[in-house]
């Protein structure tokens, strides 16, 4: 067993939140949505990463760009929806954006601004780094973005492309607040052991009877817990994000046979895309991407997209599926929800860190990562 | 005439009392219908009750959330059926309202002038329908519910008992309305607003 490396104040510190919007969340690569969303001209969404409003569009259908969702005037949002199809024009005074690369490219009455050429050809929307990796979108807000291929390894990302590779084009979406810190749930869904018990009328039922059903991982480096005897500072952050299969057992639903299956019919397939994305698959047949964006240490913004496996048949009506498959998923992350918001209430500076065994070796690299890049830090020693 | 509803659960007893209190069926009968996966509903062989002039009630749930009902009702219209519209006793139904076929609108509904109803809807007790309201295909509205004048409900949408539209909501297709709350303008289509969820659920397809 080993202590984790997060004390506490890695799930109440307001100066440790403050250091992580700005070490990984304005810094890593963010996962944004779907590109899929983005079939047409000016189609849109919009998301807060980091603190951040950006908006994800495109100029063409095909190409995709992310930028400050706010107007250079007064910092209106220029996109107000969390989806849609319009251009790049601010509702507040009309100011408009060229969708291919931010520029200012006009504004109703101008005479009142007396802005000269050289100060409209200066301004623009702020544009943030984007990677496609099939149908999965990433933002990065920095400067100058870490490669991404330090963030995720070749192996991951083409596990991720293909796994996307079979979804639906139509998809399901909402967002919620939980009452609990972001990396609980991040800890909490890379901890298979809670199922039994958290969960035992809902997902258990998928789990196999047989005590020798397992989750395999499958990793990139040796993750081996009795071989894991290095320092913190050792953990990389490309082997946060990996793959994770477990065996479950269902039977035929009446869309398997109606969907493009992806992998095999016994399989949990999870992949975990740090800082904070769980996206998994049960038995290929639907995928689901779950978020957890922090707001404040205490409150998390829970995403959820969730779809079918590509419908064989355009005709196919998945309409009441994408609506029963959010409310069980919803139902089912509300069982976690109960837990970690006593658990986030019961954290106080005399709590001790978790302590973790083999089957947690994931939760506890985190950890370190965590602690070594975010926690080591005189400020969020405060 | 006689009456054949058919269907499942408590659309299928309520479609049965209604009819039973029109008194203008001399026979009324009733038939179950089963999915094992609550989802794909067959039609049962109807031969053995087939006569002239008979009418057919589909009674199902999950409204129109639930696309077995109107494949049901699509095959049973290609079969050449005569599907009932059963209008409780006491709705006055002014002559410039239209009501679809196999459209069940329940005791105490106040429907005026120039309102339109589609095919295959459920309206249920108490529910208000206002001057010019339009309601689609495959419909559902909970009891006592309210709808603002010239509101238009988009085929194959739900709405809640007790809840409230403003005038002039436009409900767009496959949409369910299920929070407690009043709602107005314009909701897209496929947006759920479940008790679940504290925003809506949306269905987003390539945009």
């Amino acid at each position: 067993m080993r202590r984790s490396s997060l004390d506490y104040r890695a799930y109440k510190s307001d100066a440790v939140m403050r250091r992580e919007m700005e070490i990984i969340f304005r810094n890593k690569w963010i996962f944004a949505g779907l590109a899929c969303t983005l079939k047409k001209r000016n189609a849109f969404f919009t998301r807060v990463i980091g603190g951040v409003f950006i908006v994800v569009t495109t100029p063409d259908g095909t190409t995709i760009k992310a930028f400050e969702n706010a107007c250079a005037h007064r910092q209106m949002p220029i996109q107000t929806e969390s989806f849609g199809n319009r251009g790049l024009v601010c509702p507040y005074h009309a100011w408009s954006y060229a969708c291919e690369d931010g520029r200012l490219k006009g504004l109703s009455n101008p005479h009142l601004y007396e802005m000269r050429v050289h100060e409209k050809d200066a301004i623009g929307l702020r544009e943030f780094a984007v990677q496609v990796v099939g149908e999965l979108v990433f933002v990065n807000l920095a400067n100058e973005p870490i490669p991404f291929e330090s963030q995720f390894s070749n192996e991951f990302v083409e596990k991720i492309r293909d796994a996307s590779s079979y979804f639906d084009k139509t998809y399901a979406y909402s967002k919620f607040r939980a009452g609990y810190n972001w990396k609980l749930n991040f800890e909490n869904v890379m901890d298979y052991n809670h199922v039994p018990f958290i969960h035992s009328n809902s997902f258990k039922k998928l789990l196999k009877e047989d005590p020798n059903a397992q989750v395999r991982y499958e990793h990139p480096v040796d993750v081996e817990w009795d071989k894991s005897n290095r320092p913190p500072s050792d953990v990389t952050l490309s082997e946060l994000s990996f793959t994770a299969v477990g065996e479950i057992n269902l039977k035929p639903r009446w869309y398997s046979d109606l969907i493009r299956r992806y992998g095999t019919s016994d399989a949990y397939y999870n992949w975990f895309i740090f800082p904070n994305v769980n996206f998994c698959s049960v038995a290929g047949e639907h995928f689901l991407i779950q978020q957890y964006m922090p707001v404040t240490p205490d409150i998390l913004e829970y995403h959820l997209w969730v779809m079918p496996a590509e419908r064989l048949s355009l005709r196919t009506n998945f309409t009441a599926l994408l609506r029963g498959l959010m409310i069980s998923e919803k139902q089912i992350i509300d069982e976690d929800s109960v837990f970690m918001e006593q658990l986030q209430a019961s954290l106080n500076p005399t709590s001790k860190k978790a302590l973790h065994g083999a089957y947690e070796h994931m939760v506890y690299r985190f950890g370190d990562w965590y602690s070594t890049h975010v926690l080591n830090d005189e400020e969020a020693g405060q | 005439m006689k009456l054949l509803v058919i269907g499942s659960g408590v659309p299928k007893i309520e479609a049965l009392r209604v009819a039973r209190g029109l008194g203008r069926y001399t026979d009324i009968v009733d038939l179950e219908i089963y999915a094992a996966d609550g989802f794909n509903f067959s039609l049962p062989d109807l031969t053995p009750y087939s006569e002239e002039g008979m009418e057919l009630f589909l009674a199902m749930d999950d409204r129109g959330i639930n696309m077995s009902r109107t494949q049901l009702f699509s095959a049973l219209k290609a079969k050449g059926t005569k599907m009932a519209r059963l209008v409780a006793a006491d709705v006055y139904l002014p002559a410039n309202v239209t009501v679809g076929e196999n459209t069940l609108i329940a005791e105490g509904v106040s429907i005026d002038h120039g309102v339109t109803i589609g095919y295959n809807s459920y309206i249920d007790r108490g529910v208000i329908l206002p001057r010019d309201t339009k309601i689609g295909n495959c419909v559902f509205i909970g009891r006592d519910a309210s709808i603002g004048s010239q509101s238009v409900i988009g085929d194959f949408s739900s709405i809640g008992p007790g809840l409230e539209l403003a005038n002039g909501t436009t409900l767009g297709k496959y949409c369910e309305l299920r929070q407690k709350r009043t709602y107005g303008g314009q909701i897209p289509e496929k947006t759920f607003y479940l008790d679940l969820f504290d925003e809506p659920v949306r269905i987003i397809s390539p945009l």
